[in-house]
């Protein structure tokens, strides 16, 4: 298995901690106590865990989120943005999409949002935040 | 208008960038075409019939002189000469190829535009009143806060991959002229102390299952109107069906949870978060604001503009009340008897781009009816400007006239359609022309209910929000049209009602012309269609119609 880090380092690791796993449908009635939790998106076109991740870190979650599940390297941002510290990629995701699209998966997307979402690990600063510094 | 600064800049620039990257990808083959295709959508780019589609967006409608230049550019250069104008307030260009796009985004981008979420299961380009600004019933000019949600929506982490795709759109008036309460979330805003309040309405729209919008929420300060869509859009997100992409509106969640259940997640999931991460949104308000408070014309002299023949329905139709007097608001009908509704070629937008700069502060407008609009134009240009429209062809003064036909691309374009549509509205409007032109010569007082074409049940031609609407369907593999009465787009918004069995393509001009003749014949002094309808009820017309079989044109 392969894991990106919201810093862009992309590695593989054959003993990667996952921690508690929970399916992205819907966010958990308790908060987990686990360190690390594992949320797995059902599919690419699943964005259910977007707002499972964003829920936990609302509901005051600050361990470490770590998506998984069949996503592309396009949504790297979407799961730091939305308040994950890293996702779990296959193998054969690695094979097929490429290394080096994961590897530049953050650079390659577009960093700076005008909002960045409460919760987010991702590398945006947001756009409204730079206008109105003062 | 709305001009980007740095930031915004490097945004588009950025947003192309990365689509050139995925295009690599793909004709690598590195991202599989099932990869590919929710990434293409987000950026507006379809796979029809015989081509890709592109759909560029045009923010709430409004376009400057030198981005309509940018668009004709476009059409000559990367499509056949022309171009395709909404009812989304967009424009869709019919004949691109896949390698070309990443160049086309980039020519956008320099012209301050783009191509984001105009198609795809996310928040949609959001639309409001094409007269913004220069309405003279207007409160709010929605524009404002139309920009503030364009730029909160855009590349949004968590709304990206919604069950379906989320139409917005706001309006600052007491006429409703974007058909807000069709959508999936609309905003009505009011003036307040500092910044606006909003009526916020949810779970309206067309397609299979048509359905009027809901109020969630009166007069929504400012300060919670974000919160509250982030709200909205979390319980969507989650909630929301994905067992079947025809139950997965909103609007369905919406009547399967009732509007309490679901105004009560909102509200929970609200209480869990602090508004504090949207306080930078006022600021920014205001600083939108500010553009859009400067208008570009000063009060001058009213000066009465009267005129003859073609130029007094002209006049009469296609001129529109302005709030700052000395002058008019002029919409060009894309809509001439026997043309495709919204359809302009690249010669036709640089005429409009050149007229915008000589008479209207150099800014146009898209209308949800498929036309165009210059927003300023001062009375005393009114005979200059018509003279150089009826040069170009553009002079046809049918706006609100039933031959101010909608119409989407149907068969002969669309992956999804299951009937032609452009031919239908091109016989349609011949023969309605014909009945308009009688009926002024005359001087009967013209004013005709609203005709929307749609060639599928998607309802891309909101065929359902017209007061006679007509729905393209394959039945034994043959064309078939069926006919609703009675919708509404405006206030009193409604869904119209199925009239009967469907007609052959041939069939229905002769149709629509008899619901005409019984409204004319049964309507009192000055009764609107949908009024005359809703008294005489659907039976009247169903005897004009179907009691002798339609004639069959040969």
């Amino acid at each position: 298995m392969w894991l990106l880090e919201t810093d862009g380092s992309f590695t593989r690791d054959d003993d990667i901690a996952t921690g508690l796993e929970i399916p992205g449908e819907a966010p958990p009635a308790e908060r987990p106590a686990d360190p690390v939790v594992t949320i797995r998106f059902g599919g690419a076109m699943d964005g259910r865990g977007f707002s499972t991740a964003n829920r936990l870190r609302a509901e005051g979650y600050d361990g470490r989120l770590i998506a998984a599940g069949p996503l592309m390297p396009d949504q790297a941002r979407h799961a730091f943005q939305s308040g994950f510290d890293a996702v779990l990629v296959s193998d054969a995701q690695v094979q097929r999409q490429g290394e080096d699209a994961w590897r530049n998966a953050i650079h390659r997307s577009v960093q700076e949002l005008y909002m960045p979402e409460p919760g987010s690990r991702g590398p945006e600063r947001g756009i409204w935040a730079a206008r109105h510094a003062d | 208008m709305y001009q980007y600064d740095g930031h915004d800049q490097a945004f588009v620039a950025a947003r192309a960038a990365e689509f050139r990257d995925q295009v690599a990808r793909r004709l690598a083959g590195q991202l599989s075409e099932d990869e590919f295709k929710p990434l293409r959508l987000k950026n507006g780019l379809y796979l029809q019939l015989h081509a890709y589609m592109l759909r560029v967006a045009i923010p709430y409608g409004v376009l400057s002189s030198g981005q309509m230049r940018t668009l004709a550019h476009l059409a000559d250069n990367y499509d056949r000469g022309y171009g395709h104008f909404t009812t989304r307030q967009n424009i869709q260009y019919n004949w691109t190829e896949l390698k070309d796009v990443p160049d086309m985004l980039d020519i956008l981008a320099e012209a301050g535009m783009h191509a984001i979420q105009t198609s795809g299961n996310c928040i949609r380009n959001v639309t409001t009143d094409a007269f913004a600004g220069a309405a003279g019933d207007e409160e709010v000019d929605p524009r404002a806060t139309c920009e503030l949600l364009r730029q909160w929506s855009s590349l949004h982490p968590e709304f990206a991959f919604l069950p379906r795709k989320f139409k917005i759109a706001v309006i600052g008036a007491a006429e409703d002229r974007a058909a807000m309460k069709f959508h999936d979330i609309g905003l009505r805003a009011k003036p307040d102390v500092q910044r606006p309040r909003y009526d916020i309405w949810v779970g309206g729209g067309q397609g299979r299952t048509p359905r009027v919008a809901q109020l969630f929420e009166a007069d929504v300060p400012f300060e919670r109107l974000l919160p509250t869509l982030d709200a909205m859009m979390r319980v969507y997100n989650l909630h929301g069906r994905r067992d079947n992409k025809y139950k997965a509106r909103i609007k369905i969640l919406v009547a399967e949870m009732g509007l309490d259940a679901y105004r009560d997640e909102v509200y929970a999931d609200m209480a869990e978060r602090d508004p504090a991460a949207f306080a930078v949104a006022g600021k920014e308000y205001d600083r939108i604001a500010a553009f859009f408070d400067r208008g570009p014309v000063a009060p001058i002299d009213d000066v009465p503009v009267a005129g003859e023949g073609a130029f007094a329905e002209w006049l009469d139709q296609n001129v529109s009340a302005h709030k700052v007097p000395g002058h008019a608001v002029v919409t060009i009908s894309l809509k001439a008897k026997g043309a495709i509704p919204g359809d302009a070629t690249g010669e036709e937008m640089r005429l409009v781009a050149d007229l915008a700069d000589d008479y209207s502060a150099g800014e146009i407008r898209v209308t949800h009816r498929q036309n165009l609009v210059l927003p300023f134009v001062p009375q005393s240009a009114l005979a200059t400007l018509y003279g150089r429209l009826v040069e170009a062809g553009l002079a046809t003064g049918n706006v609100g006239l039933t031959s101010d036909i909608i119409s989407c691309p149907g068969l002969d374009y669309c992956a999804l359609a299951t009937a032609r549509s452009i031919p239908i509205a091109q016989a349609l409007s011949d023969r309605l022309r014909e009945r308009e032109a009688k009926a002024r010569a005359a001087g009967v007082t013209v004013k005709g209910p609203t005709l929307n074409i749609s060639g599928c049940i998607n309802a891309c031609g909101h065929h359902h929000a017209a007061n006679i609407g007509i729905l393209g369907l394959t039945k034994a593999e043959e064309e078939s049209y069926q006919i609703t009465l009675g919708g509404r787009a405006d206030g009193g918004a409604a869904v119209g009602e199925i009239l009967g069995p469907g007609f052959t393509a041939e069939e229905v001009p002769d149709a629509v012309e008899k619901i005409i003749e019984a409204w004319e014949a049964n309507r009192l002094e000055g009764e609107s269609f949908t009024d005359a309808y809703q008294r005489l009820g659907k039976a009247v017309f169903k005897a004009a119609v179907y009691e002798e079989a339609p004639r069959v044109a040969a």
